[in-house]
């Protein structure tokens, strides 16, 4: 049996990705695009050969939808989707701020509805085995954790502090503070935040440095800032190493990779081409099966309330300039 | 031809008195504070050959002094402490006491009393310190400082360095090692921090702010650092040593700016040469960063260039200053005073 899904949304960069990914899945029946932008719901509608829609359109003809709109809009489309019992794969960060993170998570608590985040770094097979050589007691007593999640600046309303929330603080937070709590089983709890807008003329920061500690007293150091030059031959990176008692483990979710150099004297002529198993393909397949009730296992809302906590505190570290605790 | 007298642990003088040996205008005159009973035992315990290391110690060749008082009795031109300042505090205020010139490893100081004790010494000194990092006489970071100098990647938007191993070989935290020992661990990995900070400062500017973490275990020690500098940008240091067990080397350095990006990665220059999966050096030893760190010392003795008038540079040890109070208050600590 597949399962009618739409895109709901084209603003955000991985709307397209995801409809490619859908419009292959023998599991699933993309019916349907739908956006704001005409023309370019159109252009990526027509893309992968599916209709293109209005938001309550495409609400009426699907049982699940991935929400890929601003960070602002998620709370009106994510009611939407509510009254019309349509399940909910939504773009991470939740919402703008932490209150609007709770309101939508305590609002579909109260419904029978699949909601879901788009954490596709829990689907990265490197990752993956990371968790279960954790679990095993691999890295033993936890002592100290390190991630990066830098990638290029990607512009548009990503930059808009009231489409987004912030700038890289509010982007890249999410995915490593979710992954070392998903791997952990550890909250943080506190965080010291240095941020700074050195790369380009924007009213956001593009630089996200949060030193951190987490429940059991481990220090947590992510840099989430969007460095990573645009001519960079690949978009940025996900990696996270835990120093333990017994052993230090690291994992690169995007490490396996082959270079591609082109000589024909135009257009992108060095890029990083990753070859590993997809985990946006993963994530997708896994939110199908758990429209048709064959799964569970995924980011929650509850789990995007608590990264939204890590980013309100690191916002309220920088208004401060001094480590602050995080409230859930 | 410059006498020096080197002042340190066995590994670290063996390892200077080697440099000094291929020098023409060098010679180490005199040797203070060698325990060669205590690293015999250091070296028994990661599988080295006694007899070897014997026999490395005995071709010091240089008189042996119970300490440097004496040992500036004779005629000296420099000493050299051999490892950190910090772990030789009373021999730096004993130079500079006496008028001599000093060369060593940054930090001179943990805390900010012994930081201007020392500072005050050397200005009232005939002589000079010198207490740069040999990082910044290495060709990589050197490479790194131009490329950054002359624009190359525009203005600093993140630095990032990562360090398990900053010294080759067994035995290559002894200095740290006894750092931690008498001091802690948070005091031994920000004597460890202080040559990124000499690196981080000479190419990007006076740091104006610092945060750290330190952590400790039966394992290893652990700890990061968060910068921001005068003139904008930001930079994180991450530290890391086992005290059971060598780390593979590894360094990793990373300069992000709004025009471009600077990577290093050790694991990258470990293949130019190596016997199997073990990387071997290619540099002589008087041409390696160590070397050519001593070289600059012995041409600022002899040279036309004008000594320091105290400490030189002062601020990454000022710096580490405050990333120790950092650690211990769990607050971020603002550098208010003019870097030199």
């Amino acid at each position: 049996m597949t399962v009618d899904v739409g895109i709901c949304s084209t603003a955000h960069v991985n709307a397209e990705v995801y409809a490619a990914l859908l419009s292959k899945l023998p599991s699933a029946n993309l019916v349907g695009i739908s956006g704001r932008n005409a023309e370019r719901t159109r252009r990526r509608a027509d893309a992968v050969g599916t209709a293109a829609m209005s938001h309550s359109e495409l609400m009426r003809a699907v049982d699940g939808v991935v929400v890929c709109s601003p960070t602002a809009d998620h709370d009106e489309l994510i009611d939407l989707a509510l009254r019309h019992d349509v399940a909910v794969l939504c773009e991470k960060p939740l919402e703008t701020s932490l209150p609007a993170a709770k309101s939508i998570r305590d609002r579909c608590a109260e419904r029978d509805v699949v909601t879901k985040m788009a954490m596709p770094i829990r689907f990265s097979r490197p990752m993956q085995r990371f968790k279960e050589h954790y679990e095993a007691g691999a890295v033993g007593d936890l002592l100290a954790v390190s991630g990066v999640n830098r990638g290029r600046m990607p512009g548009g309303w990503f930059v808009d502090p009231e489409l987004a929330g912030g700038g890289a603080v509010a982007d890249h937070t999410d995915h490593i503070v979710d992954i070392v709590r998903w791997i952990t089983g550890e909250e943080v709890t506190e965080v010291y935040a240095e941020t700074d807008t050195r790369f380009y003329d924007i009213p956001v920061e593009d630089v996200n440095l949060l030193s951190m500690t987490l429940s059991n007293g481990a220090s947590f150091l992510l840099d989430g800032s969007w460095s990573t030059p645009q001519k960079s031959p690949f978009w940025g990176d996900a990696e996270v190493e835990l120093v333990g008692s017994k052993e230090t483990l690291s994992a690169d979710c995007f490490g396996y990779r082959y270079s591609h150099v082109r000589d024909i004297g135009h257009g992108t002529h060095n890029e990083s081409i990753y070859w590993g198993a997809d985990p946006n393909n993963a994530l997708l397949r896994e939110f199908v099966a758990a429209i048709r009730g064959e799964s569970t296992v995924a980011a929650s809302f509850d789990d995007a309330v608590r990264t939204a906590a890590v980013i309100a505190a690191a916002y309220k570290s920088v208004e401060r300039g001094e480590p602050v605790d995080v409230t859930y | 031809m410059k006498r020096i007298v080197a002042v340190g642990t066995e590994a670290a003088v063996r390892a200077h008195a080697e440099r000094y040996r291929r020098f023409d205008d060098a010679t180490v005159c005199g040797v203070v504070g060698v325990d060669f009973g205590s690293t015999v035992d250091r070296k028994r315990s990661v599988g080295t050959d006694d007899s070897a290391a014997r026999g490395e110690a005995d071709a010091l060749d240089a008189p042996r002094y119970e300490s440097l008082l004496e040992a500036l009795g004779a005629d000296v031109d420099g000493v050299d402490i051999c490892g950190p300042g910090v772990s030789h505090a009373d021999a730096l205020e004993t130079a500079l006491g006496a008028g001599v010139p000093v060369r060593c490893d940054p930090p001179i100081a943990l805390d900010a009393e012994q930081f201007d004790r020392l500072v005050s010494c050397a200005s009232g000194s005939e002589g000079w310190l010198v207490a740069r990092s040999p990082h910044r006489f290495s060709r990589m970071y050197d490479r790194l400082h131009s490329a950054v100098e002359s624009g190359g990647i525009g203005p600093i938007g993140v630095a990032r360095i990562e360090r398990t191993a900053p010294f080759d070989g067994p035995g290559w935290n002894v200095s740290y090692a006894e750092v931690r020992a008498v001091e802690g661990h948070t005091e031994a990995l920000c004597s460890v921090l202080a040559h990124d900070v000499d690196v981080l400062e000479w190419t990007f500017g006076p740091v104006e702010r610092v945060f750290v973490r330190a952590r400790e275990s039966e394992r290893c020690d652990h700890a990061h650092a968060v910068f921001a500098f005068r003139e904008g940008g930001r930079a994180t240091v991450e530290i890391r040593w086992h005290r059971t067990e060598t780390p593979t080397p590894r360094i990793g350095v990373e300069y992000s700016g709004k025009h471009g990006r600077l990577d290093f990665d050790e694991d990258d220059a470990s293949t130019a040469f190596r016997a199997g999966t073990t990387p071997l050096a290619v540099d002589p030893p008087e041409d390696d960063c160590r070397g050519r760190a001593l070289r600059a010392f012995l041409d600022r003795l002899g040279g036309t260039e004008a000594p320091p008038t105290n400490v030189a540079p002062a601020s990454p040890s000022r710096v580490v200053v405050a990333a120790r109070r950092s650690a211990v208050e769990n607050r971020p600590i603002t550098l208010t005073e003019e870097s030199p």
